[in-house]
């Protein structure tokens, strides 16, 4: 892994964390922001970043596009599965991508 | 030398003169002053059939050509400069996706608002709204809104509207450069590509849509297929038969690969309408043109959203199958509502349309250069030509509301883009300082071309805080059951109480040759919305004299039939009398 690599791994690790976090507290519009940032970049990076993309914009395309991917599978299960739990689902979300960046980081 | 080494830049032995290196910085400084100093607030109602153009600073319009100096200065360098072209990318997004949610009192485009209200919806029931809406069908955009905004408390989703375009058209813009660079290698070409996507993007769809976000997720698809899943380069010229080699790559990469592509196939398919058939047709070129190394992906691709299509949105094509094959190679109707029914309106907004259609020509004209010249290369080019080519026949098969050339455009305009890359980064690389500035004066045409026409329709789909306001009061005054119409769909139309509360344009119930007056007469809403969007499309579409919706109203309150219980500006809310 490289310097790079590790430093993006450990700044989407904190987005992570600050996801959890605004689920939590009261964050208004900040939480959309942060929640919408955490779903284009850090579940999609932590597989993005195994596939050798070169470029960089390769990596954060494809990083959004898997996360939008998951979100609207998540969300989609959710809807027809009639069990709708958005923050449950969002904290299963980013339990995992916390999971595959810290795997990332060892 | 394959094709795609001979398009990456010279290497250089000599430094950058430092008054050369310094250029770009400098031109994109001046841009950005000139931007942001030209900046001033638009008031919607203030327009006229021309659009936002009329309102601009003369320095905001001048802002773009010094730009795109910067950006033909750059990449005109022995040794163009990544991340100072990365920055003038950056500011190209802001400046053109940002010009308008920038200048514009609330969030433009109507329908955006009913998106909105849809993922609202779903935030607060779980579920979608069954026979209501064509697009409740292809629900997964509103599901991701619904559980992002929901899994934070949020409720209103309209604040997300403003921006959106910013968001969705700078991703977009990313995708093509990550696509260009997987195809054309890391040269000037592939800088090129995403700076004629974005200034040739007059199609409108990064606002808050599921169209604005599968499209995300299209480019991404097309990136890893193309970076992954091909066996040869889409310049170069494949086997002539036989047996198709493994990609040159790890076999780690291309299961993750067919993994993720299958990921995002599973997920376009309840999102959108044309996106994941449009995937399916890019991977079946590439099948067909012996490129694509897994065969069964094409199948797949066109299997998962055509079941959806059976069993998930049978609430769109339920008694309505014999219309939607009828228009399948109705050439003449397609034409009539994409061509025919959109050069209508007055002439402003005539020149308006006409000027989009020029510009697809043109972008068009210059792809047919730019693959001819490298055909002459010895570059293969049949497969990037059909790629290019295929969106558009999706006009034989769906007028699809009027909208489908539109679309066919967006969808093919990523190929048309990295085609135009090549025909830029060879004139550039000429060093002549005329093919230079030709390749400036020509994106700084399609730019500000882009830049008005982008904004052309704004009379009617921009909308004011007024007009918002006055439909926040509409929703609290509203009993469950009762009715709110507009006189025309320019509103923000169902952007709360979604199927609580019924919402419609009355002219979509009326011949257009009746009378406003007759037609809100008998269907007799209980709420009557009006505004200057309305207003305007009324003047520019139907030739009603500037003003018709206070005279509607006057009118409606003389009869006795209506009170005015709200009017901040032009927006007006009446109420039936008997109410």
């Amino acid at each position: 892994m490289f310097a790079g690599e590790r430093a993006t791994a450990v700044g989407l690790l904190a987005l992570t964390a600050a996801t959890g976090v605004v689920m939590v507290v009261d964050a208004g519009i900040a939480g959309v922001l942060i929640t919408t940032a955490f779903l284009l970049c850090a579940p999609g990076w932590a597989v993005a970043s195994r596939m050798r993309m070169d470029a960089p914009s390769a990596v954060w395309t494809v990083s959004a596009g898997i996360g939008i991917a998951l979100g609207v599978l998540v969300a989609a299960a959710m809807v027809m599965a009639d069990s709708w739990q958005p923050t449950a689902a969002m904290a299963v979300l980013t339990a995992a991508t916390a999971l595959a960046l810290a795997v990332r980081l060892r | 030398m394959t094709a795609t080494q001979m398009l990456a830049p010279a290497p250089t032995r000599a430094g950058t003169p430092w008054p050369l290196a310094a250029a770009a910085p400098v031109l994109a400084g001046a841009a950005a002053v000139l931007w942001v100093v030209g900046l001033r607030p638009v008031d919607p109602a203030a327009l006229d059939s021309l659009g936002v153009l009329p309102a601009l600073s003369p320095l905001v319009i001048l802002a773009y050509p010094v730009l795109i100096a910067a950006v033909v200065v750059e990449l005109s360098l022995r040794q163009p400069r990544d991340r100072v072209l990365a920055v003038l990318t950056l500011f190209g997004v802001v400046a053109v996706y940002g010009l308008l949610p920038a200048t514009e009192p609330a969030a433009r485009m109507p329908v955006g608002w009913l998106h909105a209200g849809f993922a609202e919806y779903i935030a607060e029931h779980g579920d979608v709204l069954p026979r209501f809406d064509a697009r409740f069908s292809w629900p997964g955009f509103f599901e991701l809104v619904a559980m992002v905004t929901g899994a934070n408390g949020y409720e209103q989703v309209t604040d997300l509207l403003q921006w959106a375009p910013l968001l969705l058209g700078g991703l977009a813009v990313l995708g093509v450069r990550a696509l260009a660079v997987t195809v054309l290698g890391p040269g000037r070409a592939s800088w090129f590509a995403p700076w004629v996507f974005l200034l040739a993007n007059w199609s409108e769809q990064e606002y808050f849509s599921p169209q604005g976000t599968s499209y995300v997720v299209l480019l991404a698809g097309l990136v890893v297929v193309t970076r992954h899943l091909l066996h040869t380069p889409l310049l170069e010229r494949p086997p002539a038969r036989g047996f198709l080699a493994v990609p040159a790559n790890r076999l780690r990469d291309r299961l993750y690969a067919q993994i993720v592509v299958l990921i995002m196939i599973v997920a376009l398919a309840p999102t959108h309408q044309l996106t994941p058939f449009v995937f399916a047709a890019f991977l079946g070129v590439l099948w067909l043109t012996r490129r694509l190394w897994p065969g069964w992906l094409p199948a797949v691709a066109l299997l998962v959203p055509a079941a959806w299509f059976a069993f998930g949105a049978e609430d769109f094509w339920s008694g309505r199958l014999g219309n939607l094959y009828a228009a399948i190679g109705d050439l003449d109707t397609s034409f009539q509502r994409n061509v025919g029914e959109r050069l209508t309106g007055d002439v402003q907004h005539q020149i308006v349309v006409g000027g989009r259609l020029a510009l697809t020509g043109f972008v068009v004209l210059l792809t047919a250069v730019a693959l001819l010249l490298a055909h002459r290369r010895g570059h293969a080019v049949p497969a990037l030509a059909w790629l290019a080519a295929v969106p558009f026949g999706m006009v034989a098969i769906q007028p699809y509301g009027g909208e489908i050339l539109i679309r066919s455009y967006l969808f093919a305009l990523p190929f048309l883009a990295v085609a135009c890359g090549l025909l830029a980064e060879r004139l550039v690389r000429s060093r002549r300082a005329v093919a230079i500035a030709v390749v400036w004066l020509v994106l700084s045409c399609i730019g500000l071309a882009t830049v008005v026409l982008r904004g052309g329709n704004d009379s009617y789909v921009a909308l004011t805080k007024d007009e918002v306001a006055v439909m926040e009061q509409a929703y609290d005054l509203a009993e469950p059951g009762e009715r709110i119409y507009a006189v025309f769909n320019q509103w923000p139309l169902l952007s709360g109480r979604v199927g609580e509360v019924k919402q419609r344009a009355a002219m979509n119930h009326c011949l257009p040759e009746r009378l406003v007056l007759d037609c809100v007469n008998e269907l007799n809403p209980e709420f009557l919305f009006v505004g200057p969007a309305q207003d305007s499309y009324g003047q520019m579409f139907l030739r009603y004299p500037a003003g018709w919706t206070q005279t509607l109203v006057d009118e409606l309150r003389a009869a006795g039939r209506y009170r005015l219980v709200l009017q901040q500006g032009a927006a007006m809310l009446a109420v039936r009398s008997d109410r």
